[in-house]
């Protein structure tokens, strides 16, 4: 659906919302920071765009007759499909046929059930499923119809996004989210060439040297210049989500004194992927220009800009070319719906869930704003339907997969924390075909190792008190290691792909056995074997306890004497030797213990 | 042929197979995957294969099938709402892709083209 014209353009960022402050541990207006990952329901994975009323009322029924809701589930959450396509009277309005009672009315008898309520929106101008009521320009009054409908969780997708090219928004937004080709500057006067006399810092920028025929001479001309700088796009699964995320070019300007200066930028816009036409330009940490510059006919076709004045100090100055607005606009846009919700309920405790699928890289900056980032597309595309429980993947060459999203949150542990919020790798699957009982056993572990928000994607009216999905979605040890009150993701302590650096090391080849060790509250930790693979490994893997303890010392682990209960058995043994061992693994199979030291019995 | 006239023809030429409750399940789904449909508009691929896959579902009720080289197409994974009923119409050869890896969803159908998507899914209901 082609996006809606409109003559939007990013604000002005604070600094506070810059990408000089990502590291700087601070949120924006107040966010309440602390919470634990949500566990609840969502709609989307067990019904797409086809949930209703009378269904979300029966889930919200099952989660308490199951027990679910004294387990930690609370919340229960309307994803896309539950409002009309378009606002009236410039307000979000509740689908007739599908929610005929409203919104207020669902969220009573949620609340009353002692549940939570969730729904979801978007930070573009049309929610993905294609309705025109994202809140890109309304979020004052969207904020105010969330908190007058009692909202305590709010999922917020990226789609038609106008300041960058999101999923169903222009291609050409990315002139907002890359700088032009960069051919040199002028430093009052003085000529520095770009791919020569700069410095390329971070990742992703690229210095490019073409031989290409001038327009117009018709000669053979060496073009050689700076490119891609940006922020690489996160939604794939191709790159890993460990270091730098963008890339700057940098030039080292000595002065002999404080000074005024002005300096002249050569470059070439466009509007695609990797060239763009929106310029940053800093000296150190002070910006001196964030806006667009004129477009030029082409990207081979350069032309110098009108001078910015700048301020040079005494010494080295580094004059920063840069383009970080793919992270700034969208944290800016998912902090204006923050804003108006602290500002018209300062006490709301609103759980805030980021879903712009790793895009902008959010590790680094959503903590600012949001409780959980999301950090792929999609963990599946065929979602199910009132009487089809949908498909699942163990694994897929895109994101679409157990695997794919675990490759890629398992070595996040470094971006997670109550300080901080967590990584999203999508709702679980569980319940939905494709996926066998021990894939379903073990993405229920990967998941709460990795302190991910457990969300159920599935149809409860499936599971019996009892039965083996039952079993494994309302296991208690395991549902203690994500909900453990210290708040630690996992690490990988091992990989058997990656010898040096298992935790950050990123692996997609998943003919592999890791290990992932979490400490926990009360000197106990938790630890779990996995085999990845679709084949048996009997090649035998033991850890001892002292490996664990020095890995967290810091947490008030210490060399003790540990029990280990077997969160699938329930057995509880002590530890031979202070050593871990597991000598076989099927295929698929976890095997998780919660260590416990012997004098806390 | 304008997405209107499209799903008109898809009606009539299921009308052996509709009934009032199906009919509405239908147009639930077109309700729901395509929800700011402008009748008028022209065509576009996406809105052709989701349309196919409603009728194929909802009308036909004819179950999925594995994805298969559909998979490989990489612009069906920008939207979450229709990627499977993209992927559905293709592995069953009912729309066919632009190329091997990109579906194009924006592409306008010609009339001809809009025909030849009538008459497979017509021959594979044929075959039932």
């Amino acid at each position: 659906m082609p996006e809606k014209k409109k003559t939007l353009t990013p604000d002005r960022i604070s600094r506070d919302a810059s990408y000089d402050s990502f590291d700087d541990g601070k949120v924006l207006f107040g966010k309440k920071k602390g919470h634990l990952p949500a566990m609840g329901w969502n709609s989307w994975n067990a019904f797409g765009s086809g949930n209703n009323e009378k269904l979300t009322r029966t889930m919200a029924d099952l989660i308490c007759e199951l027990g679910l809701k004294d387990l930690g589930y609370e919340f229960v959450v309307l994803d896309d499909g539950c409002y009309k396509p378009e606002r009236v009277d410039g307000r979000l309005a509740n689908e007739n046929v599908k929610f005929p009672s409203g919104f207020s009315k669902l969220s009573d008898y949620i609340h009353k059930k002692g549940l939570k309520f969730g729904m979801y929106n978007d930070i573009g101008t049309n929610l993905c499923a294609g309705a025109a009521v994202g809140t890109c320009g309304h979020e004052r009054e969207d904020a105010e119809s969330y908190l007058g409908w009692g909202v305590d969780f709010l999922k917020v997708d990226n789609c038609y996004y106008p300041f960058d090219n999101a999923t169903f928004s222009l291609y050409e937004n990315a002139r907002f989210t890359f700088a032009p080709n960069i051919r040199s500057i002028k430093v009052d006067g003085k000529k520095l060439i770009a791919a020569k006399d700069g410095l390329l810092t971070g990742k992703g920028a690229k210095r490019v040297n073409v031989s290409r025929k001038d327009k117009k001479t018709g000669k053979k001309i060496n073009d050689r210049h700076v490119t891609r700088i940006g922020t690489f796009d996160g939604t794939g699964c191709r790159y890993s989500p460990v270091g730098e995320m963008s890339g700057e070019l940098v030039f080292e300007v000595k002065s002999s004194a404080d000074r005024n200066a002005a300096i002249e930028i050569e470059y070439a816009t466009g509007r695609r992927e990797h060239v763009g036409e929106w310029l940053q330009l800093a000296v150190g940490n002070e910006m001196f220009y964030d806006d667009l510059l004129p477009a030029t006919s082409s990207e081979n076709d350069y032309v110098f800009s009108d001078p910015i004045k700048i301020k040079l100090k005494k010494g080295i100055n580094r004059i920063r070319i840069m383009n970080h607005r793919r992270q700034e606009n969208t944290l800016n846009s998912y902090a204006r719906l923050l804003k108006w919700l602290n500002k018209l309920a300062p006490d709301n405790d609103i759980i805030y869930s980021a879903c712009e699928w790793g895009k902008t890289q959010p590790q680094n900056w959503a903590y600012k704003v949001c409780d959980s980032w999301r950090i792929l597309n999609d963990i599946t595309f065929r979602v199910g339907s009132d009487g089809d429980p949908g498909y699942g993947s163990w694994e897929s060459d895109y994101t679409c997969s157990v695997t794919s999203q675990y490759n890629k949150a398992v070595i996040m542990d470094s971006f997670a924390g109550l300080d901080k919020g967590w990584n999203d790798p999508d709702m679980l699957m569980i319940g939905m075909k494709g996926l066998n009982l021990t894939q379903n056993k073990t993405h229920m572990a990967m998941w709460c190792m990795m302190n991910a928000p457990l969300m159920l994607g599935l149809d409860l009216r499936r599971v019996k008190k009892g039965d083996a999905l039952h079993k494994i979605i309302a296991n208690k040890d395991l549902i203690s290691i994500d909900q453990d009150p210290l708040g630690v993701q996992a690490k990988r302590i091992y990989c058997s792909l990656a010898a040096s650096k298992p935790d950050r090391t990123y692996v997609r080849d998943i003919d592999r056995v890791d290990i992932l060790a979490k400490p926990m509250t009360d000197g106990k930790a938790a630890i779990s074997f996995i085999n990845v693979s679709s084949t048996d490994k009997k090649d035998g893997w033991k850890i001892s306890i002292k490996d664990i303890v020095r890995i967290f010392k810091k947490y008030g682990l210490t060399p003790d004497e540990f029990e280990i209960s077997d969160v699938w058995s329930g057995k509880v043994r002590k530890i031979k030797n202070g050593v871990i061992e597991v000598n076989s693994l099927k295929a698929y199979e976890n095997k998780t213990y919660i260590l416990t030291p012997v004098k806390n019995r | 042929m304008t997405t209107s006239d499209f799903l008109d023809r898809l009606m009539h030429d299921a009308s052996a197979y509709l009934t009032g409750k199906k009919d509405a399940a239908f147009g639930r789904y077109i309700e729901d995957h395509i929800p700011c449909l402008d009748p008028d508009s022209l065509l576009n691929r996406k809105e052709a294969a989701i349309a196919v896959y409603g009728m194929l579902r909802e009308v036909m009720e004819i179950d999925d099938i594995e994805w298969g080289d559909a998979a490989l197409l990489k612009d069906i994974y920008e939207c979450k709402v229709c990627a499977n009923a993209i992927a559905q119409v293709c592995a069953r050869g009912i729309v066919i892709p632009k190329s091997k890896t990109i579906f194009g969803m924006d592409d306008i159908l010609s009339d001809i083209e809009a025909e030849q998507v009538i008459m497979r899914l017509s021959d594979l209901v044929g075959k039932r």
